[in-house]
């Protein structure tokens, strides 16, 4: 039982990463209307950061996440500015391919300057081992991925919905033409709103490494999972995409745990199922 | 260079020969005209006929093929769109364009620049949208989003505003309503009004001059007097529309 516990909390703590790295895809895929495969790419950013920083640097570990998500949100920046934004009215599937080039250029760049092994990540003493409370043992760093996931989550929805800055997005993306009417440089409103998911997705991306390890196939390895989250969540909702990736971190690591023949398996017979029934996904609009 | 007015008058919105069009279609011919400080001009003319067309060139949506626009003295001819309203060109779409997904304030809270129009200005304006600033923009009946369109121009604080069909669609009493607060805006400020509307006998009481499109191409123009007096241009190119009355 109290081992159980311990593997619910690795289910939730596994949903905190994941919609902080699929929280910014949702932004740009959803809000913004940009198919981005790289997205995940933009996580293993902040993922190499965090463990070099703290690993040959010796940062002290909350610092190195920080600047995961600043590396992150300047690369994603850089690649909005230079390559994203020309594709903004093409095709998808325009999107899609320009995006799997940057994947592949990615894992090819990480391979080459960092190597193709497995990283680890260095947590500081506060975050390793258990914490007691009562009668259960709890996991200090899933602990911490719980806080700092509802936190980066309450500030996130309260940014969108309560904030100029996020009616100005909502508007751009309801209504570009007339956002620009309003004096409101929709260009640069998306360039902000593109680092912003950035670096969501390096600050994800950093605190994952202790979770799920970290390579140069990362992009490419976790982008199916991301895209699930993202398009069963419900394009462009926060809310949604949150749902989703709290539902699928846990049945993902409970589902290993009691099934382990079919664990992986699991995500995708669950993601087919609910989008059979809810093809706008679980709190989306029918189109 | 002003084709009317005094030349004294100091020019606002210079427009010579200009060309717009969608696509390969060439839709306004060059058009000329010039809207001093202040000053008040209305298009009339029937459906398709370039009116809208002449409106989004102004606001910066269609670029023109040829000949130039100025405001204020400046070229703005390839000027984006979030410039010239940061220069002071407001613009009410036709259709109202409200932003759906945003309340009333944050509809009016995006496009606010400093100036005198402010948030509390426009609900004092309209008492209505002070009463549902917190309801979302597709929760409001028309004349209240037309109201919404209207004052999210009037708080970016424009020197000229576009005003197109703004009583299209609107109950009778809402439409007397809504011109009214038009009429007062314009008379009351110097602020300088575009303004396009169907019932002529309206757009003809409210701004100083007028200019008919036929098939983009400027057929009539003058003062408003003398076009109004002037039956036979107006039924031939615009229609005779039951006038709303501005009281």
């Amino acid at each position: 039982m109290l081992g159980f516990v311990n593997i619910l909390l690795g289910g939730i703590a596994y949903g905190f990463v994941l919609f902080l790295m699929a929280g910014g895809l949702s932004i740009t895929l959803g809000l913004m209307g940009f198919a981005n495969m790289a997205h995940a790419a933009l996580a293993m950013v902040g993922g190499y950061t965090a463990a070099l920083l703290i690993g040959k640097a010796g940062w002290p570990f909350l610092a190195a996440v920080v600047m995961a998500g600043l590396t992150a949100a300047l690369t994603g920046a850089i690649l909005e500015r230079t390559l994203f934004r020309r594709l903004y009215q093409a095709s998808e599937l325009e999107q899609v391919l320009l995006t799997i080039g940057v994947v592949y250029a990615a894992i090819a760049a990480a391979t080459y300057l960092v190597g193709p092994e497995q990283m680890a990540i260095a947590v500081p003493a506060w975050l390793d081992g258990n914490l007691r409370i009562g009668p259960v043992d709890l996991n200090r760093y899933r602990l911490f991925l719980i806080v700092t996931g509802l936190v980066l989550l309450v500030s996130l929805v309260g940014l969108i919905e309560h904030t100029t800055f996020g009616a100005k997005i909502r508007a751009a993306v309801f209504n570009r033409r007339m956002t620009a009417s309003c004096g409101i440089d929709v260009d640069k409103l998306y360039a902000l709103a593109f680092a912003l998911g950035s670096a969501l997705a390096g600050i994800g991306g950093a605190l994952s490494v202790k979770l799920l390890g970290l390579d140069p196939n990362f992009p490419i390895k976790f982008l199916t999972e991301l895209l699930i989250v993202v398009s069963v969540g419900g394009l462009g909702s926060l809310r949604g995409t949150f749902l989703a990736a709290m539902l699928f971190g846990i049945i993902d690591v409970v589902g290993k745990y009691l099934l382990p023949e079919i664990g992986a398996f699991i995500i995708y017979a669950t993601a087919l199922a609910l989008l059979t029934v809810r093809p706008q996904g679980l709190v989306g609009r029918p189109r | 260079m002003s084709i009317w007015g005094s030349p004294v008058a100091e020019p606002l919105l210079e427009i010579e020969n200009i060309d717009v069009g969608y696509g390969e279609g060439v839709v306004v011919h060059d058009l000329s005209l010039t809207i001093e400080v202040g000053g008040s001009l209305a298009l009339l003319g029937r459906n398709g006929a370039g009116k809208s067309t002449l409106i989004l060139a102004i606001a910066g949506h269609l670029a023109p093929r040829g000949g130039r626009i100025r405001f204020g003295g400046q070229d703005i001819t390839t000027m984006p769109p979030h410039r010239r309203c940061r220069m002071g060109i407001g613009w009410v779409p036709q259709g109202r364009e409200v932003f759906a997904p945003l309340t009333v304030e944050e509809n009016l809270r995006i496009a606010a620049a400093p100036g005198a129009w402010t948030l509390d200005r426009v609900y004092e304006l309209f008492p209505k949208l002070k009463e549902r600033r917190g309801n979302f923009g597709n929760q409001l009946s028309g004349g209240e989003q037309q109201m919404l369109a209207i004052g999210r121009a009037l708080v970016t604080n424009p020197r000229l505003l576009l005003l197109d069909e703004p009583l299209e669609g609107l109950a009778p009493v809402v439409a007397q309503d809504v011109a009214r607060c038009i009429t007062d805006i314009t008379q009351s400020e110097s602020m300088a009004v575009v303004l396009i509307e169907q019932h002529a006998g309206f757009a003809l009481g409210l701004a100083r001059h007028a200019i008919i499109l036929e098939r983009g191409l400027a057929v009539r123009s003058g003062a408003s007097g003398a076009i109004a007096a002037d039956l036979d241009a107006l039924e031939q190119h615009v229609g005779i529309r039951k006038p709303v009355r501005a009281a």
